[in-house]
């Protein structure tokens, strides 16, 4: 085949506009209402530590090990959330040991997705309340310990750098000492938060956990995993959403070395090689036509129109403060439409999933902002009974390894790449005891290109910019808070935002 | 060159870090003084999704010693 296409996971939030009078974002997130049913899998090790909550861990050597509900890809959220911990805990921050959470619903989902999430550019405002409140209830624990081996009243001992100190009698006891006794006393539900005048991390510019191991080589990424005996695999799919595979000539490829299996599903043919080349050479051998479906005629200038046409509709009001046709009535008007071009995220790390089948457990390495959705796909592609069934507890023992990732918001779709889908069973998953990898993304040839087939790219209008002085001064606030669940940054006395959505793309969801 | 990218906070997801800062040694060996072109024609092989760019000469100069 001549070439292989970006495989477009961001089609599906890309068709919608919002009209004038408001900042512009225009991003959903189909929420769950349920979290979807997880068993519950603490951390590894917890035993013999103190564990107050699923965030906190100090052995009784004093080592104080935080656990990360979110995905670190780079904006410095695992350093971010350890701060909050750590500020609240009172912990030792040079000595803080980072650890990336099991898959969990339940203990770690973001609170405002209601299941475990990396998005939105939310982490902070989504966990700061729980992270805080977490490290608070560990700190009062601790100071209760020592309180009570002191024989004082808890209000006059203090805590920092991980230990308790009773001033009045000069003594001091480490957090490690305490772990033991600490762990045996009840977790207070409402515990004391500090004032944030008495800060003595959060607000200050500290070093990043992250990067010393990526500074040399130490960092493993989806990309690293590599499992006995595992075989390769790669994809083309229909450069079209909602086409589908026509015909398939694979019998170059099947006389490469090195082929193992050319795999032919709905939307999409993949290649099983004995290596990654062999895998890519086996995908260029094929010859792939495609039955390009109802969306062959899309094109940018269609979407375009129509969403230009729906941002004159009345849309969905998401928000209302003041009266704005007055406002608009009154003074100078100012008018300016933004249209964003359809882009590929091009993340450096090429979308991958390893995949191990063993009689009775799935063990997945991957990339992923969406943990738990993942493991979810992974059990029903692996022939997993349902969740809620015990016999799925082998999955989740072996638990979804996390490596580290350079996801841009891209692996945010990750659940719905053929790595951890349904389909991808018969490519690979049942196979049992084997361990492929399945590698897609942009391809060799097209880097750069967008969503949309090359021919149709968007032209894009000159852009005109705001900046941040010209909104202070015509009366936006910047939020001072970091805890409302609100998408925009800016706030306004008179405001009025809608939303529009032209059905004319399709969706990549299912 | 690992302490000056550690020292800026260079890296952000860092996938691409470890061909940057091998990059930025083999400029120095060939060039202990380069200017902005000079880093710029020689780091021109590796990418940055993050656009880490800027940094990344703030880095290499304060590695060479004049930052």
């Amino acid at each position: 085949m001549s070439s292989t296409h970006a495989l477009p996971f961001r089609a599906g939030l890309s068709c919608k506009a919002a009209l004038a009078g408001g900042l512009v974002l225009a991003f959903q997130w189909p929420l769950r209402a349920a979290p979807v049913n997880e068993p519950e899998q603490p951390p590894d090790h917890p035993d013999g530590q103190f564990a107050p909550n699923a965030f906190i861990r100090i052995d009784n050597a004093g080592k104080t090990t935080l656990v990360m509900p979110q995905a670190e890809m780079g904006q410095g959220v695992y350093t971010a959330i350890a701060m909050i911990l750590a500020e609240e805990l009172d912990a030792d921050f040079a000595q803080v040991v980072i650890e990336h959470a099991p898959p969990s619903d339940k203990l770690y989902g973001n609170p405002l997705f209601g299941i475990q999430v990396t998005g939105n550019s939310n982490s902070i405002r989504a966990f700061w309340d729980k992270l805080r409140e977490a490290g608070a209830a560990a700190r009062a624990m601790l100071i209760a310990a020592a309180a009570a081996q002191w024989q004082v009243d808890a209000a006059s001992c203090s805590a920092s750098n991980g230990k308790v100190t009773h001033a009045a009698s000069n003594r001091t006891l480490t957090y490690g000492e305490l772990a033991d006794a600490a762990g045996k006393l009840p977790v207070p539900d409402k515990p004391k938060l500090k004032d944030p005048k008495d800060f003595t991390l959060i607000g200050k510019p500290l070093k990043r956990h992250d990067t010393p191991d990526k500074s040399d080589g130490k960092t493993i990424y989806g990309i690293d995993a590599m499992v006995p005996d595992m075989k390769f695999a790669t994809l083309a799919q229909c450069p079209v959403l909602g086409g589908k595979v026509k015909h398939v000539d694979d019998s170059a490829a099947k006389k490469l070395p090195g082929v193992r299996q050319v795999v032919v599903l709905d939307d999409l043919v993949a290649v099983v090689g004995d290596h990654m080349w062999a895998a890519w050479q086996g995908l260029d051998a094929l010859k792939v036509t495609w039955d390009e479906g109802p969306n062959a005629k899309i094109n940018s200038a269609e979407i375009w129109n129509e969403l230009r046409a729906a941002s004159k509709k009345d849309g969905v009001v998401a928000k209302s403060e003041g009266d704005v046709n007055k406002g608009l009535t009154q003074g100078e008007r100012f008018d300016a439409d933004y249209e964003l071009p359809f882009l590929a995220h091009a993340t450096m790390e090429p979308q991958n999933c390893t995949v191990r089948l063993t009689p009775g457990a799935c063990e997945i390495w991957t990339g992923t902002q969406v943990q738990s959705r993942a493991q979810e796909y992974a059990a029903k592609a692996a022939g997993a009974p349902d969740r809620e069934s015990d016999a799925l507890q082998p999955l989740s023992r072996r638990r979804l390894r996390p490596p580290a990732r350079a996801g841009h918001g891209r692996e945010r779709g990750a659940h719905r790449q053929r790595g951890c889908d349904p389909d991808q069973g018969r490519v690979d998953a049942r196979r049992g005891h084997a361990a492929r990898r399945l590698p897609a993304g942009l391809s060799r040839h097209d880097f750069g290109v967008p969503v949309e087939r090359q021919d149709r790219r968007l032209e894009i209008p000159g852009d005109r910019l705001i900046d941040h002085g010209s909104l202070a001064a015509a009366g936006f606030h910047r939020r001072a808070s970091t805890s409302t669940p609100s998408i925009a940054p800016w706030t306004c006395p008179t405001t009025s935002r809608t939303s529009a959505s032209s059905t004319c793309a399709p969706s990549r969801r299912r | 060159m690992q302490k000056a990218w550690l020292d800026l906070e260079v890296i952000q997801c860092g996938y691409c870090q470890s061909g940057q800062i091998m990059s930025a040694a083999a400029l120095l060996a060939k060039n202990p003084h380069p200017d902005d072109a000079d880093i710029d024609a020689a780091m021109a092989g590796n990418i940055c999704r993050c656009g880490t760019y800027v940094r990344i000469r703030e880095a290499i100069k304060s590695a060479a010693g004049e930052a």
